[in-house]
């Protein structure tokens, strides 16, 4: 068999009394879209956030490409995250005094590309993604549905291996939010990156190969495969 | 990415993002600013001091005939006018190469006036019309400005006759005594200086903290998209150093602006030329390097407790309680020093005592968020505002006691200050305190020399409204260095406590002891025109009380005699001293007088009874409280302008939560309350704290300087008021900014 291109193992991790995982796995391979889903306060985020490497979990193991994450430092991980992982969330993960050209270039930046060639691949990420006009804006300026369209492009543009999409449509309507998903998914072929998606919504999870389902800190794989 | 281009990350963070990062990036561009000014006025202080000393020695006089040439007769006096001290300068030169004064292209002849600019503004006003017969000469030119002292000094050389001028002088200039501050002056200086620099630094720290929330997140978002932790510090502190830098050249420009119009301004008896306030070069050095490593430093330490990861900003996990021991040590220390009984007013109990208060003033910012911390830990209950207040305070107690500890720092010293010098006062007579005894409407005048007492004393009694004229004329026991006075019976029995006079009686000063005169004693006389006569006790003089601030008190004469006791003595060349009262209440009066006795320039000198002249020690402790104080009320407007800058962004950065309030139906004056509580709460801690602080500073200095504790309550209560004045003017000019935020159409946009 394959080896898994991340894998998470046993995860433990408690916030205070609370505790948001106890025992949970997940698997997932290059090209493929694994869907996290649950009830409010099960654990889903908590699990992302172990698997890209966020959040050390107190037990268990996450492996990227064989790799252990929480062993890794603090650099090696900010550098995984700028060249490996990409990550689009509900909202928060665009920097509002930077135009949307310049959040889109500040991984390859922080990477050490110089400023010209950073951009120039940054809007032609924009205009894949049919947000070029926005490139002078700043983040405050442009809609819900443009916003996530820019945070995508980031998550994109060092094309990784893995994109984390921690509930992507949820401050979107359901127009953009299919649009989101459509493009989200069909980047992610193209680029074969796996995406773990967290969502409690249905039909965003129907853009998946497959669900996992969490619970009380738990996963449960169900018998759905698409 | 290299580190240089992190920084230039955190550059362009600080200044793009629109209106929000313009108003944060402005108010803590004024918050630096206003601080690096005060540093700069206080780099300028040396020069300023050496400026004003190097003048002073230029106006000095030289006696030194050796240096050849003609002399100048001269003489100089302070007159004063409506309260104002005016420098009158008499001169008379002796041939064509007398000493030209500074300021002046020739010697005034007699009959020529110079005066200073002011004066000559004073002069051609209506407010100058009284002063104008005492100048009454023609006006042949102006002091040049940088000659005087002061810029807006009122003085003038005044040509008179020889026989009006003064003793012979070969020229001006003079190193000069090097006149060294007062030991206690230094102690107090040096203490005033710490008491107001370290807010300037607690401000510049806490201003660099403006917008900390939003940084944070920001940095998150950056962490997220790749950036390490190192990476995200270099990057905040790109942006900070952009608030430093526009907050140095902030400073720069209200320093030149208020260096530009500083000729102006007169504080006290001090004003200052532009070119005074010149900063040391290695100060001002200093001050570019300091100012922006503090900033950096403030936002690097302020992100300690705080984790700034990929998905936001964490705290960490338990709140760390502050710890006591380090910030009690302080305390401890400062009063170990000050306790011990060091030999009093040495060397060593200065150096304690300072090294003592210096540590108990550092101790105020360290107490103080513990204090608070523990204080809104216990408090429950109370009103919504009250409330949400103390949860407030409850969940960030620290910056709210870093800005009023600033401010604390401030009081304390200034209490600590006003009372110690107010003890100290309490050794000079002659300060205001003591002035009071002496308070009335009697004016007092001297007349030196028989042609100057023989002509001044009708002319008094001729001003309009004159009354009660009473007059001794004075010779100088030259034996024991004592003044005889002669007076009739009449004035006698007025001005002492004496109820029976004859002709050839003679009294003496009961508390004066010491000179144990009797019948037949024989002194030696001396009067202005130095010369000398016998004189032998015709009687015992009989001990009387001389009733205070009458002529023969004020005269300082220790011997009356009536003038039958003076026969064979010549007293057309003997002084004369006098007092004379208003008939009613005219506030002028007192200028008619001195108009009156004008004709007899310098010989003549009026004094109004509570315009005594301040012993020089006395002046310098008049003045360095006058300073200090204006400068305690300066660093509280600056830490006013700390709090509002603070008090804004916190409501911008609650926006938000305010929005929420007010949707859910809390009305506007119930958040106002609780932003009143939560500025008001620190401050009545803070206030309380520097109150002790600074009253317990005072009664360990005073008891090792062996001088009396005399707090000063005027003082505290005025610091006090002005703490809530500053509080409650901060949170009202929140008002439009909380009312804007709590449109509940808000909740949509933030």
């Amino acid at each position: 068999m394959e080896t898994p291109l991340l894998q998470g193992l046993g995860l433990h991790k408690a916030f205070g009394p609370n505790q948001a995982l106890a025992g949970a796995g997940l698997e997932i391979g290059a090209g493929e879209i694994v869907a996290v889903m649950g009830p409010s306060g099960s654990g889903k985020s908590t699990l992302l956030h172990c698997l890209s490497g966020i959040v050390r979990p107190e037990k268990g193991q996450v492996l990227f490409r064989g790799r252990a994450l929480p062993s890794m430092s603090d650099s090696e991980r900010s550098a995984l995250r700028r060249t490996e992982f990409g990550f689009v969330f509900q909202f928060g993960q665009l920097v509002p005094e930077l135009t949307c050209l310049e959040n889109v270039a500040l991984p390859l930046r922080l990477g050490g590309m110089k400023r010209r060639p950073a951009e120039r691949l940054a809007a032609t990420w924009l205009d894949r993604l049919q947000v070029a006009d926005v490139a002078g804006s700043t983040p405050g300026r442009v809609s819900g549905g443009q916003s996530q369209r820019v945070a995508m492009a980031r998550a994109l543009i060092t094309e990784p291996s893995v994109i984390f999409a921690d509930e992507p449509t949820g401050a979107l309507d359901s127009l953009s939010g299919e649009g989101m998903m459509r493009l989200l998914s069909e980047t992610a072929k193209q680029t074969n990156a796996a995406v773990v998606l967290v969502t409690h919504e249905p039909r965003v999870a129907a853009y998946s190969d497959r669900e996992v389902v969490v619970r009380d800190g738990r996963t449960r794989e169900p018998a759905v495969t698409r | 990415m290299s580190s240089w281009e992190d920084l230039t990350l955190g550059f362009r963070l600080a200044v793009g993002g629109g209106r929000g990062t313009a108003v944060r990036l402005v108010l803590a561009t004024i918050g630096i600013g206003l601080a690096v000014a005060v540093l700069l006025l206080g780099a300028s202080a040396g020069n300023a001091n050496e400026s004003r000393q190097q003048r002073e020695n230029a106006s000095l006089v030289n006696f030194d005939a050796a240096r050849g040439g003609d002399p100048l007769l001269y003489t100089e006096r302070t007159a004063e006018f409506r309260g104002e001290p005016i420098r009158l300068e008499y001169v008379h030169a002796i041939g064509p190469n007398s000493p030209v004064p500074p300021g002046l292209d020739r010697v005034p002849s007699p009959g020529e006036v110079v005066v200073s600019p002011r004066l000559n503004e004073l002069l051609a006003s209506d407010a100058g019309e009284l002063l104008r017969p005492r100048l009454a000469g023609t006006r042949v030119g102006i002091v040049k400005t940088e000659a005087l002292q002061n810029p807006r000094d009122l003085s003038a050389y005044i040509g008179v006759d020889a026989s009006l001028a003064g003793y012979p002088i070969y020229g001006f200039g003079h190193p000069g005594p090097d006149r060294p501050l007062a030991p206690t002056v230094l102690l107090v200086l040096l203490i005033g200086i710490v008491a107001l620099l370290t807010p300037v630094f607690i401000f510049i720290g806490t201003t660099s903290r403006i917008g900390g929330a939003n940084r944070d997140r920001r940095l998150a978002a950056l962490r997220l998209a790749g950036a390490s932790s190192w990476q995200v510090r270099r990057v905040a502190a790109g942006e900070t150093l952009v608030s430093a830098a526009t907050g140095l050249l902030a400073g720069a420009g209200l320093f030149l602006l208020f260096r530009s119009q500083v000729a102006n301004l007169q504080v006290f008896r001090f004003g200052l030329f532009p070119s005074d306030l010149t900063p040391s070069w290695p100060l001002v050095v200093l001050i570019a390097l300091v100012v922006p490593a503090l900033t950096v430093v403030t936002t690097l330490v302020a992100q300690r407790h705080t984790i700034i990861e990929p998905l936001g900003v964490v705290r960490e996990a338990s709140p760390v309680r502050r710890r006591l021991w380090w910030r009690l040590l302080l305390v401890v220390a400062g009063i170990a020093l000050l306790m011990p009984g060091y030999p009093s007013g040495s060397d060593l109990a200065r150096k304690m005592l300072m090294a003592g208060a210096l540590l108990l003033l550092i101790g105020i910012p360290a107490m103080l968020p513990w204090l608070l911390e523990r204080v809104v830990a216990r408090i429950r209950g109370g009103p919504p505002a009250f409330q949400l207040a103390i949860r407030r305070l409850q969940s960030d107690s620290g910056t709210p006691s870093r800005v009023v500890a600033g401010l604390c720092v401030v009081i304390a010293g200034a209490i600590a200050l006003q009372s110690l010098l107010a003890g100290q006062a309490a050794f000079y007579s002659w300060l205001p305190t003591s002035r009071q005894q002496f308070s009335s409407d009697l004016i007092q005048f001297t007349a030196v020399g028989g042609k100057a007492a023989e002509g001044a004393v009708p002319a008094v009694r001729a001003v309009p409204g004159a009354e009660d004229v009473r007059s001794i004329r004075t010779l100088l026991v030259s034996d024991s260095g004592v003044y005889l006075g002669i007076a009739d019976c009449a004035t006698i029995t007025a001005v002492t406590a004496a109820t029976s006079c004859a002709d050839g009686d003679v009294f003496s000063f009961k508390e004066e002891r010491a000179l144990s005169l009797h019948k037949g004693q024989t002194v030696t006389l001396l009067d202005d025109g130095k010369r000398e006569q016998r004189w032998t006790y015709p009687v015992d003089p009989r001990p009387v009380e001389f009733t205070r601030g009458e002529v023969a008190y004020y005269a300082g004469a220790q011997v009356l005699a009536t003038p039958g006791a003076l026969a064979g003595i010549d007293l057309s060349e003997a002084s004369a001293a006098g007092t004379v009262r208003p008939s009613a209440t005219d506030p002028d009066f007192v200028e008619r007088v001195r108009n009156a006795v004008a004709p007899f320039g310098w010989r003549t000198q009026v004094n109004t009874v509570d315009g005594k002249k301040l012993t020089d020690e006395a002046r310098m402790f008049s003045d360095v409280r006058d300073i200090l104080f204006t400068g305690a009320l300066f660093i509280l407007l600056l830490a006013g302008v700390s709090l509002l800058v603070l008090a804004q962004e916190q409501v911008r950065e609650r926006r938000r939560a305010i929005g929420a309030l007010s949707a859910a139906g809390v009305p506007v004056r119930v958040v106002m309350r609780s932003l009143i509580w939560q500025n008001g709460i620190p401050l009545l801690l803070g206030v309380g704290t520097a109150i002790v602080t600074g009253i317990g500073i005072a009664a360990m200095a005073t008891r090792l300087l062996s001088i009396s504790l005399v707090i000063d309550w005027a003082a505290v209560g005025v610091l006090a008021v002005s703490s809530a004045v500053v509080v409650l003017l901060v949170t009202a000019s929140t008002l439009p900014t909380v009312r804007s935020a709590a449109r509940a159409e808000n909740l949509r946009t933030e």
